[in-house]
């Protein structure tokens, strides 16, 4: 599904974050990327969405090489092939719920029943018509969960999605996540510095200056 | 790619409608300055068409349908001339006038009275025949018989049946004119009662000329002009509405600089609206770049977001400013010069 090549990304201050970084991240799979503050988690995160560019190497989607694409063919790309998830939730606020998971079905040129569909799949049925300012941050990020996958897409990218959240919400907004991606059969990286988070996840990675490597085993 | 108009569609009325429906007082001031600025460039560009118009329409209707107009070098010239002038051939109707700024006791302005053949001004300038009472059918011959329009009768406080005192004697309001602009002050009476009573016997202002079909206009003023050398001047009906046009000339270029400033207001006013709108949503439209909006798409949205908000703005200002002019002057034609009660001399 994903496969990263000898990435490297530094900063425009010359600080170095990627270093020869590999990895690749098979069809269906769920992991979790750890690491300290700084160390490139969410620049990786946006280098794989096609929001940033990599120094060097080379990132392959189905096999597809990023570095291939212009803007527009990495847009569309992202629309089809990608959901998105922050700890922001990043809901746009005068859109009802709806309109705000249906974004992705329209962008896409698909029906849009299914955004009720999701709607009720994250636990909101029947408030469609709702605006975000009528939520909790719990709720809210139920919505950024729907509409990350409402659209089907392979892979599900998701930065620090329980940061704003209080531990108990968290726990079911992470069950619901890892749930709904194993139910729509897609491949997902969450990156965290919750270890209970991470541990909702198939494989949990740590990110060093060294690259990607798992994490050791919980004793 | 048939579906682009129908996202960009809907993905405009969500968006907008959503920025609306959350905001709605800052819309509508939003709204209400950019009409205003709109609205200010509208209404001057109303005032100056209304302007020329009328002063267009106020020297036709003086001059009426003629093709040429010959005046004297001074203001009066002999009317030994209008026979010889009626008798060329090529002339299918002579129309003399003579044309009076007259003195009103009690008024610091004076009365331009127009002494016509009523039977010859008939073809040429029926705007300015007299309307007389029934029972007195031929006042308008009549050698102690003025026609006002209603303009001169409301600024003169006269009526048909009165009379107007003036210094050269009195004389009796025959009734008002067929037709006159709003604003226009004029009176009209028999040539040559007004020779007589304001001492202008033989002389005239000027000779409204109607040529015969197929004359060349230009052939037959370079043969008037050379037969009567410097003496007389003689000019087309184009050539006056020319000088009108360069006697308000100055006016208009203030109206036009004025209209020029209200709509670089109003453009400014559109930019920075939109430009603060654009900033206060960036996260949003980040948000959009992110779920799959390309940067032409989104280019598109902010352009058509502000196309129809333009759009509501300006019918905002122009529907009202249309519907003003036309339920309160259905018959002004456009003259909203009027309305403003400027008064046309001429």
């Amino acid at each position: 599904m994903l496969t990263l090549r000898h990435l490297n990304k530094s900063y425009a201050n010359g600080r170095q974050v990627l270093t020869d970084l590999s990895y690749t991240l098979g069809a269906g799979e769920y992991v979790a990327v750890m690491g300290d503050s700084g160390v490139g988690k969410s620049t990786l995160l946006n280098l794989i969405a096609g929001l940033d560019t990599a120094d060097s190497g080379d990132i392959l989607i189905d096999d597809v090489s990023m570095s291939s694409l212009d803007d527009d063919a990495a847009t569309k790309l992202r629309r089809e092939k990608f959901g998105f998830i922050f700890q922001a939730f990043h809901v746009l606020p005068h859109l009802t719920l709806n309109q705000n998971i249906a974004l992705p079905l329209l962008l896409n040129g698909a029906a849009l029943q299914r955004a009720e569909q999701m709607l009720e799949a994250v636990g909101l049925r029947g408030r469609g018509q709702d605006f975000p300012r009528q939520l909790s941050g719990g709720e809210m990020q139920r919505v950024a969960i729907a509409r990350a996958l409402v659209h089907r897409p392979k892979l599900v990218l998701a930065d620090e999605p329980t940061g704003n959240l209080d531990p108990d919400t968290a726990h079911n907004v992470l069950m619901l996540l890892r749930d709904e991606i194993k139910a729509n059969g897609a491949s997902g990286i969450i990156v965290t510095h919750s270890h209970a988070a991470a541990a909702t996840a198939d494989r949990v990675l740590i990110l060093s200056k060294d690259g990607l490597h798992p994490a050791p085993p919980a004793t | 790619m048939r579906q682009e108009p129908l996202l960009r569609w809907r993905l405009s009325r969500w968006l907008l409608g959503g920025e609306w429906r959350a905001h709605p007082v800052r819309a509508l001031v939003a709204i209400g300055a950019i009409a205003l600025g709109v609205a200010l460039g509208f209404a001057i560009h109303l005032i100056n068409a209304a302007a020329f118009n009328e002063f267009s329409a106020a020297v036709k209707s003086l001059s009426g349908q003629s093709d040429l107009q010959v005046r004297g070098a001074q203001n009066y010239f002999d009317e030994s001339v209008y026979p010889v002038l009626a008798q060329q051939a090529g002339v299918a109707l002579a129309n003399p006038v003579l044309e009076l700024d007259v003195p009103v006791p009690g008024q610091k302005s004076a009365l331009k009275i127009l002494g016509i053949d009523v039977f010859r001004a008939a073809a040429i300038a029926p705007d300015l025949i007299g309307m007389p009472s029934e029972d007195k059918p031929f006042d308008s011959l009549a050698d102690d018989a003025i026609f006002l329009s209603p303009a001169a009768m409301e600024w003169l406080k006269l009526k048909a049946g009165d009379t107007l005192a003036l210094r050269s004697g009195t004389l009796r309001v025959a009734g008002g004119l067929l037709r006159a602009r709003a604003g226009q002050r004029i009176a009209v009476m028999d040539i040559g009662a007004a020779q007589w009573r304001f001492n202008r016997l033989g002389q005239l202002s000027h000779i409204d000329l109607k040529l015969t079909q197929g004359v060349s206009r230009d052939a037959f003023k370079k043969m008037l002009m050379q037969k009567f050398g410097e003496q007389y001047l003689v000019s087309e009906t184009e050539d006056q509405e020319a000088r009108t046009a360069n006697m308000s000339r100055a006016y208009r270029v203030n109206l036009n600089v004025l209209a020029l400033v209200a709509l670089f207001t109003g453009a400014f006013l559109v930019f920075s609206t939109q430009a603060l709108s654009v900033i206060r949503r960036r996260s949003q439209f980040a948000l959009l770049r992110v779920v799959g909006l390309t940067r032409r798409q989104l280019l598109i949205q902010i352009l058509q977001q502000f196309l129809n908000s333009g759009a509501v703005r300006c019918d905002f200002c122009f529907f009202p400013c249309q519907f003003l002019q036309r339920s309160r002057y259905p018959n002004s034609n456009g003259h909203l010069f009027s309305y403003f009660s400027v008064r046309v001399k001429l």
